[in-house]
């Protein structure tokens, strides 16, 4: 019957709320942690990524855009984690060594796929530094709230 | 006792085969695709992390030091897997997956840790093709080898402690 949560396999409500408090958490440290270090215009960057370079001349709309696309990777990273762990157990059981691991899979993920395919065409090379300070603070601000949300939260 | 192998807590023998034939296989298909892909003289740059670029004008002597560090770092890696591997159980269980991230893994300490610190302090930005191509080979080359053969010789830890 639909609106029978008990009919869905994965319990509804804990699945949305793993993914929804893992995201939203990993997403906001993530923008405060980017604003912080280079500026608070970052949610213009990254609606480039859809809009392209256009878009760091945009407004509060477009500023608007930036922040949503941030917190839908954010939801959309949590939300495979999520998946991954209903199969693969021990992310729920292994939080911290899992997700610091994830958290360096996104960051890897995004500097080497989304944001070359993205509509800033990314081409680097990238910069030593850049890169281990991006890895090392995704581990931490996006992979651990991910992971830790996904064992709090899910059955 | 000494040579009873039952002392050593993690079962000497299986151990010792885990690691080395994982070591060796990944070595051996890295090492291969290194020479084909960029020439035979590769050891001689591996050589290079050690002994600074005079290795690039080497002979023999450096071409062996190369071959053997590069075993050194296979092996190497291959061991930090197996010791994972005794508390972490879910590398053995799941080496597809696992043995995947572990190549990612190495990639990126090695481009990011080793690399800079090494004599040849590559401090040069990294192109995007060159690290994202090395990492899928890596990932196959390196990590699936090393994780069943962890899987496939390394005793269960339930085993070593009834």
């Amino acid at each position: 019957m639909i609106g029978d949560s008990t009919a869905w396999p994965f319990g509804k409500k804990s699945a949305l709320l793993a993914i929804g408090v893992g995201g939203l958490i990993g997403g906001t440290f993530d923008l405060l942690q980017a604003c912080l270090l280079f500026g608070w215009d970052i949610p213009l960057s990254i609606a480039g990524g859809l809009l392209g370079p256009k878009a760091e001349h945009g407004g509060v709309g477009t500023y608007v855009l930036g922040v949503f696309l941030h917190f839908f990777i954010a939801l959309s990273a949590a939300a495979i984690y999520y998946t991954a762990s209903r199969r693969l157990i021990f992310l729920k059981q292994h939080v911290l060594v899992c997700g610091l691991f994830f958290g360096a899979t996104v960051d890897t993920v995004m500097n080497l796929i989304v944001l070359p395919l993205s509509a800033l065409h990314a081409r680097g090379p990238y910069e030593l530094h850049d890169l281990i300070q991006g890895l090392l603070m995704h581990m931490v601000v996006i992979g651990l709230p991910i992971a830790f949300s996904v064992r709090r939260f899910s059955k | 006792m000494i040579g009873d192998s039952t002392a050593w807590p993690f079962g000497k023998r299986n151990a010792l085969l885990a690691i080395t034939v994982g070591g060796s296989i990944a070595g051996v298909v890295a090492l291969l695709h290194a020479s084909i892909q960029s020439g035979w003289d590769i050891p001689l740059t591996i050589a290079e992390g050690l002994i600074g670029s005079k290795a690039e004008h080497g002979g023999v002597g450096t071409y062996l030091l190369g071959v053997f560090l590069h075993f050194f770092i296979a092996f190497t890696a291959a061991a930090v897997y197996y010791t994972a591997s005794r508390r972490l159980s879910f590398l053995k269980e799941h080496p597809l997956v696992c043995g995947l991230y572990y190549g990612a893994t190495i990639q990126l300490v090695m481009h990011l840790i080793v690399f800079p610190l090494c004599a040849f302090h590559e401090s040069n930005p990294i192109p995007i093709h060159e690290l994202l191509l090395g990492m899928l080979y890596k990932m196959v080359e390196v990590g699936l080898p090393i994780s069943y053969s962890v899987r496939r010789f390394a005793k269960a830890r339930d085993d070593i402690y009834v």
